[in-house]
């Protein structure tokens, strides 16, 4: 194989090593890893603790939102009951919606990834155990306090995906749809957190050896949903900033009477919305391909083919979000590019079933729990699959849109793409987290209740959708033909509940959390989460040679557990791993991680503090809410850039490694890359969005201030650019190990002033030419594109002047540094944003 | 199906393709919104269907696939079946 990094492969023959590890060796690593006692365990940042936490807050939403569609069931169980009222019915179902797609789905499947990936890929923890701790309790705040608001009738009511008019201030006043809206601020956030930890945990801390030909299927597919997400979800975070800009200050985005257009928010909706179920298939679909193989004691047919189809999906799931929007009218050809693909993005979906059916018929399967969790979920999600290619047949669409067709479509893509599966991990993986392996005899009762209350509750829904019955109705008159059907549908809602519930008693009566003496690999996986693990993930790193390298080496977990690969200790006292290159998992060097911290739990508090605050318009807490959770967030990094005196480390067998580096091949380098990522696709959602309110309403566009202004805020922003460049230039032109003086760091200020000034110039420019934000769709994109600009410009601020403190304290190190390396990135990706964003504004359309 | 696959893996280049395929896309579902209903927009589609062809076949040479049954090669094939589907409404449409 060829070397990626210069790393000479040969050195991999060293190991397994042979000669007898040091004593106290072990107990070093031990004290590293260990966790605070107490309530200092609020502040734990293992993944073990924080993976486990975030599961079990995830299926706590799962259950609650399954108790509403329980009262939803029994409101329709009957015509014209009166078991909820029709508002409370109408929160039931937001509600429902909201919890099952924002903080269940999503959050579970990343908890997961927090849970398994360290373990599966024999790395000590994921890269940024803090960044985890934050989006887990960012989460957990955030979405209890969310869902209280059913509580007290303030629940949103605009059913999940908030269509406007209905939810503008003239049709939704109360601020029920501002919780929705500000609510799901702080998951967007988590989210993307959680994504940009998945992405470079993937990427950057494999084992040595597992070269991305190697990597597990569900590490593959964490990987595509993360990347998944920082494309997909800037554009629900657009969408509902400016539905809350339009409701707080009447800008005009979404009012065709002011030159904007209601469906520009199901574009961007629908953009986020679509890709948001594969996003939440994929992860399930990479589970379901490990438990094929282990169920069927055979490695996975078609693994190439499988990930093929992984990336496959994920590009094409971008290109069919306009298939919920075939009754509004698209133009025919339009229309039919959302039919093709529509279609296009189910074969990769069969590619993988079929793998999975090649499998399972290529091995003996051991009918297990999980078996008939994954055996259940290919038939469903085929079944869901398959109306899916009928509702993408845009005759058919617009006879069953918005019926009960499209209510039982949903649910068994839904059901069978990620809550069987779901269910069948929770079986599989169980061994990893608990002292007792769950019942296999009530496990293949709750499969079984699950199964058939499944298609008693959602097979029916097909002819109620088919006879008329509109989805999101709190009745329907009598002797329409609904009256059984929906009782029908009652009763099988009540059956799964049944076998849910006695998935709760199986976990009261065996799960026993742990994190050392676990049940171990029940169903005999032949992945690396199953080695032999402690809070420091596995003694030491092994090396990979195959995809199932447990079945392939039956002496791996003894040699890992003795210490015989890589860093089988703590090489510098502190909390490390090892990272390596994207491709081909070669050592390159070794990352310092931070321990406990209280700083990750009141930056998330606060941040939901502070969304909730402004969603009861509670000002002045939520903008003291924002400087605590901001002044949180830098205290917590401060620690993570600290220079030590070692430069390099022993990692196994005399393999020597640099310790913590900056540029493109570090790990913060790429985390940062991701973010900006997320930031561009904002700006590029926010442009989308001027471009498309120009084609619809041209006639309310002004003409853009003059070309000499234009040409000085581009200029200005070419200055703050070149500030930010000189700033590294600056501090790599120092001797490493002296300390630079205060230049770097003041350069770095001066961009920022450079980037404010320029903002300055755009914003009183527009102004000047009469440009007003509330009167027009242009005014309202402009200002609302300018406003993003300026955050950016207040975070540059804000991180130039915690670089400058951090100089004045003497811990800017030559000739690199991270924390200068990102504040300068930071600064750059600024001003190039602000000069394509003001070109762009102010020379289209001229 | 594994014994007659290419060990040659090639990640990139099955991106890549999928990236040729996106923009095409994108770039096609532009052009029917700005001119809706008009013939232009299906001209532009169907050029846009050749440049994606070429730039598919640009990959293939660039990246050297040698099989069909590769990483890339399966890749670059899914992708330009993916151009020629969603060509089909502007031909048709």
């Amino acid at each position: 194989m060829k070397s990626e990094t210069g790393f000479d492969h040969e050195l991999y023959r060293l190991f397994p090593t042979h000669r007898p590890r040091p004593p106290g060796e072990l107990e070093e690593l031990e004290k590293a890893w260990e966790r605070p006692r107490g309530w200092g365990m609020l502040t734990a940042v293992n993944n073990n603790y924080v993976g486990f936490a975030y599961v079990a807050t995830a299926f706590l939403f799962f259950l609650l939102a399954g108790v509403l569609a329980l009262g939803m069931r029994v409101q329709l169980a009957a015509p014209m009951q009166e078991f909820l009222s029709q508002e409370t019915y109408n929160q039931f179902f937001t509600m429902h919606g909201t919890i099952m797609m924002f903080l269940f789905a999503v959050p579970a499947v990343e908890a997961l990834g927090v849970l398994l990936l360290p373990q599966m890929l024999a790395a000590r923890d994921l890269p940024f155990p803090r960044l985890s701790a934050y989006a887990f309790w960012a989460y957990f705040v955030g979405g209890l306090l969310f869902f209280a608001s059913l509580f007290v009738g303030l629940a949103p009511d605009g059913g999940w995906f908030m269509y406007p008019p209905l939810t503008s201030t003239a049709f939704s006043p109360e601020i029920n749809t501002d919780f929705w809206l500000l609510g799901i601020g702080f998951i967007e956030i988590s989210a993307i957190a959680g994504a940009v930890e998945i992405i470079v945990g993937v990427l950057r801390t494999r084992a040595p050896g597992m070269t991305l030909d190697r990597m597990p299927m569900f590490a593959w597919a964490m990987l595509v949903f993360a990347v998944m997400i920082v494309i997909a979800f800037p554009s629900v975070i657009l969408c509902t900033l400016l539905l809350e800009m339009e409701r707080a200050f009447n800008w005009p985005f979404f009012d065709p009477t002011r030159g904007g257009d209601p469906l520009l928010w199901q574009h961007l909706f629908w953009f986020f919305g679509h890709p948001e179920v594969y996003i939440i298939f994929l992860p399930a679909a990479g589970m379901m391909s490990m438990m094929v193989a282990t169920v069927a004691q055979t490695p996975l047919v078609g693994y190439r083919l499988n990930v093929l189809a992984l990336v496959a999906t994920g590009f094409i799931s971008f290109g069919v979000w306009a298939h919920h929007m075939f009754a509004t009218g698209m133009p025919r050809v339009a229309t039919g590019y959302f039919s093709a693909a529509s279609m296009a993005v189910s074969l990769p979906a069969g590619i993988q079933v079929f793998c999975w059916i090649a499998t399972l018929a290529s091995g003996k399967i051991r009918w297990s729990t999980p078996a008939l969790f994954v055996v259940g979920s290919i038939l469903i999600f085929t079944m869901g699959g398959l109306t899916g290619v009928m509702v993408g047949m845009v005759p058919f669409d617009w006879q069953v849109h918005d019926s009960y067709f499209i209510v039982a479509h949903l649910h068994y893509v839904l059901l069978g793409g990620m809550v069987f599966p779901m269910f069948g991990a929770l079986y599989y993986w169980n061994g990893m987290t608990s002292r007792k392996a769950l019942s296999e005899r009530l496990g293949k009762w709750v499969f079984w209740l699950m199964f058939a209350g499944l298609h008693l509750t959602f097979l029916p829904m097909h002819l109620t959708g088919m006879m008329g019955m509109p989805r999101r109705v709190y009745t329907y008159l009598p002797d329409r033909g609904f009256d059984t059907l929906n009782l029908v549908s009652t009763i099988g809602a009540f059956i799964l509940a049944l076998g849910v519930l006695l998935f709760l008693v199986d976990l009261a009566r065996n799960f026993r959390f742990t994190t050392r003496d676990d049940a171990g690999n029940i169903y005999g996986g032949g992945t690396l989460e199953w080695l032999p693990t402690g809070l420091y993930s596995v003694r030491s790193i092994p090396l990979v040679r195959s995809r199932e390298p447990l079945w392939d080496d039956p002496g791996l977990a003894d040699d890992v557990e003795q210490g015989r690969y890589f860093l089988p200790g703590t090489a510098t006292g502190l909390r490390e791993t090892i990272i390596t290159s994207p491709v081909n998992a070669e050592p390159q060097y070794l990352q310092l991680m931070p321990g406990p911290s209280a700083f990750p739990v009141g930056a998330a508090v606060f941040t939901a503090f502070f969304f909730l605050s402004l969603t009861v318009q509670a000002y002045a807490f939520g903008v003291f809410s924002g400087i605590i959770a901001a002044a949180c967030v830098l205290r917590w990094v401060w620690e993570t850039d600290r220079p030590i005196q070692q430069t390099t480390a022993d990692i196994g067998a005399g393999i020597t490694v640099p310790i913590s580096i900056t540029g493109p091949s570090s790990h913060g380098w790429w985390a940062l890359n991701t973010l900006l990522v997320v930031m561009g696709m904002i700006a590029l959602m926010g442009v989308f969005s001027y471009l498309y309110l120009y084609g619809i309403h041209p006639e309310v566009w002004i003409g853009a201030p003059d070309l000499l202004q234009t040409a000085g805020i581009a200029a200005l922003l070419a200055l703050a650019f070149g500030a930010a460049w000189g700033s590294r230039e600056l501090l790599a032109g120092h001797e490493a190990g002296t300390f630079p003086g205060q230049a770097p760091w003041m350069l770095a200020m001066l961009g920022a002033a450079l980037l404010a000034a320029a903002l300055y110039v755009d914003v009183t420019g527009w102004q000047a030419a009469g440009l007003n934000p509330k009167a027009s769709g242009q005014g309202a994109t402009v200002f609302a594109l300018l406003a993003l600009q300026g955050f950016e410009v207040v975070t540059a601020f804000i991180m130039a002047a915690y670089l400058g403190y951090r100089s004045g304290r003497g811990l800017l190190t030559a000739p690199t540094n991270v924390t200068l390396d990102v504040v300068a990135r930071f600064i750059g990706f600024v001003a190039l944003q602000g000069i394509a964003i003001a070109l762009l504004l102010r020379l289209f359309p001229g | 199906m594994e014994s007659g696959f290419s060990n040659r893996t090639d990640w990139l280049a099955a991106t890549l393709a999928f990236m040729i395929w996106a923009a095409h896309f994108t770039l096609a579902w532009t052009a029917s919104i700005v001119f809706p209903d008009a013939p232009v927009a299906r001209w532009i589609a169907a050029a846009l269907t050749l440049v994606s062809f070429a730039g598919l076949f640009a990959l293939w040479r660039w990246r050297g696939v040698e099989t069909a049954f590769s990483v890339a090669g399966l890749g670059i094939l899914l992708a330009a079946g993916g151009v020629a589907y969603d060509t089909v409404p502007a031909l048709i449409g």
